[in-house]
């Protein structure tokens, strides 16, 4: 037994290393003083509120339209809705983006119609909807799955109605998995770049989140750009931290 | 047991040799890294240089000047750095990668206003009427000075609030050129600041308004070969200065 886990270890090590290694060196190349400065800066905030904003509205929306389709896909077989679900999730994003374009731009299918969402904040969220609700769903598809179908049954014949299985067995048994979901869905959100710098554009307070704002810093000010990385880092840090301790609370 | 342990091991680390060894380019011609209103130019001129000297085609990378000197300096392989302004060239010659006389001045190109079909944007003063959605390059990008210079030039013509109102009407500050571009040709924005050079292949698809040349904003793209190039980078450099290479700039919108 000690030997096979040795030997786990040791397998696992070197992808531990290349995700872990450029984090810290990340941190090594900047200073205290860099952040805060950063932090302290009109730009960074602008960017910084706007990705927080952005992307919180974009978890709700994910849970409040996410949680019916999973639990959808998770009744039946449905290959086609999995696939169309799927698709986001490996798509580059600078196709994302042209894909919301030729929808939502003035010659897609409902821009020509005079609904005009691109350079707007809206379009933000949409974009972070389109790369983020896939993760959210799949992994409450995958949670709701999981929960063996005679529990369910058992409690039917213990008498208790849809609404009392729901909420006193199937959600607390999926939780686990619709907390990570929702982390997944969060996290992309927050880094996403490609489809908002196609779709949404690059303005200051109303389209340029933090990611966008470290690309366009990278040309000039590289200590800034880094500084700014490292307030992305800790940004996505405490939301993921705040979102496992609130969820836990709620159970 | 024992078999399959040492295939494990085996395995996993005979994927990064094989991950090292991918990342050894196989092209054996110079490695061009230019700013992104050269791109098209920087093809035809490697096509005419390998033609005339018989080297294999050279492969380019472009972007914004400031992030691929940034790139450079970071040890991204190079041997011939094209800026778009003297700016991102100073911070390699700084880097002591180039030297500083090695640097010569290749191509002028006119700052131009680019307006979609179908826009009600006739000339240079209907930028600054409400509603006109206008995309610019981020004033840390070469084409972004330029282009809030080409906007104080035009104020002194159109009145003091020119600037301002025309700054209101930006929707987007994009990290290069050809982005800026790309939203006016996809008919999102209704008008761009870019180069005459990047609007020359476009014809029709495209309006443009030109700048009278009392507000003129001409931007200066230099090039110098890296310190430690391959060694017929200097070469190269001195073929795109040279007369034979005249034509090609100027077709594709350049001034020499």
């Amino acid at each position: 037994m000690p030997l096979k886990n040795r030997l786990v270890v040791v397998l696992a090590l070197p992808l531990l290393a290349l995700l872990s290694l450029p984090l810290l060196g990340l941190l090594g190349r900047s200073s205290v003083s860099d952040v805060w400065q950063a932090l302290g800066s009109d730009a960074v905030q602008q960017a910084l509120g706007l990705s927080i904003v952005t992307s919180a509205i974009t978890l709700v929306l994910c849970v409040v339209l996410g949680t019916p389709l999973a639990i959808w896909l998770s009744q039946g077989q449905h290959p086609w809705a999995t696939l169309i679900v799927d698709l986001p999730t490996v798509l580059p994003p600078a196709v994302a983006g042209l894909a919301l374009l030729s929808l939502f731009g003035r010659t897609g299918w409902i821009g020509s119609h005079g609904l005009l969402l691109a350079f707007t904040t809206t379009a933000v969220v949409i974009a972070q909807l389109f790369v983020a609700a896939p993760l959210y769903v799949r992994a409450t598809v995958v949670a709701l799955n999981a929960i063996d179908d005679d529990i369910g049954h058992a409690a039917t014949i213990d008498g208790a109605d849809t609404w009392q299985q729901w909420r006193y067995i199937t959600i607390p048994l999926a939780w686990p998995g619709i907390q990570a979901g929702m982390a997944l869905a969060l996290a992309r959100a927050l880094g996403e770049f490609g489809a908002t710098a196609l779709f949404a554009g690059s303005l200051p307070g109303r389209t340029r989140t933090l990611a966008l704002a470290i690309y366009v810093a990278a040309e000039t000010d590289p200590a800034a750009a880094i500084a700014m990385s490292v307030v992305l880092l800790f940004t996505a840090m405490a939301l993921l931290f705040l979102m496992k301790n609130n969820n836990n609370v709620v159970q | 047991m024992q078999r399959r342990k040492f295939l494990a091991i085996v395995a996993n680390l005979a994927v990064w040799p094989a991950v090292v060894a991918c990342s050894k380019t196989a092209t054996s011609g110079l490695n061009l890294t230019v700013a992104s209103s050269l791109n098209s130019v920087m093809q035809a001129l490697d096509k005419a240089y390998q033609s005339s000297k018989n080297t294999p085609a050279a492969s380019i990378q472009a972007g914004g000047s400031g992030a691929l000197a940034q790139q450079i300096i970071d040890g991204a392989a190079c041997d011939v750095f094209a800026a778009a302004d003297h700016a991102a060239m100073d911070k390699v010659v700084a880097a002591k990668l180039i030297d500083a006389s090695a640097v010569k001045v290749i191509a002028h190109a006119a700052l131009v206003v680019a307006v979609r079909p179908g826009a009600n944007v006739p000339d240079l003063a209907a930028l600054a009427n409400a509603g006109v959605k206008v995309v610019m390059a981020d004033k840390t990008v070469p084409a972004g000075k330029y282009g809030l210079t080409l906007l104080d030039n035009l104020a002194k013509t159109y009145g003091a609030d020119y600037k301002a109102n025309v700054s209101a009407n930006v929707v987007s500050y994009e990290a290069n050129v050809k982005a800026v571009l790309q939203k006016v040709t996809n008919g999102d924005a209704d008008a761009g600041i870019v180069y005459a050079s990047d609007v020359v292949a476009l014809g029709d698809k495209i309006q443009v308004l030109t700048i009278p040349t009392e507000s003129a904003v001409i931007a200066e793209y230099v090039a110098a070969p890296l310190r430690n190039a391959a060694a017929n980078a200097a070469d190269f450099v001195d073929f795109i200065t040279s007369d034979s290479a005249k034509t090609i700039w100027q077709q594709h919108g350049f001034t020499v």
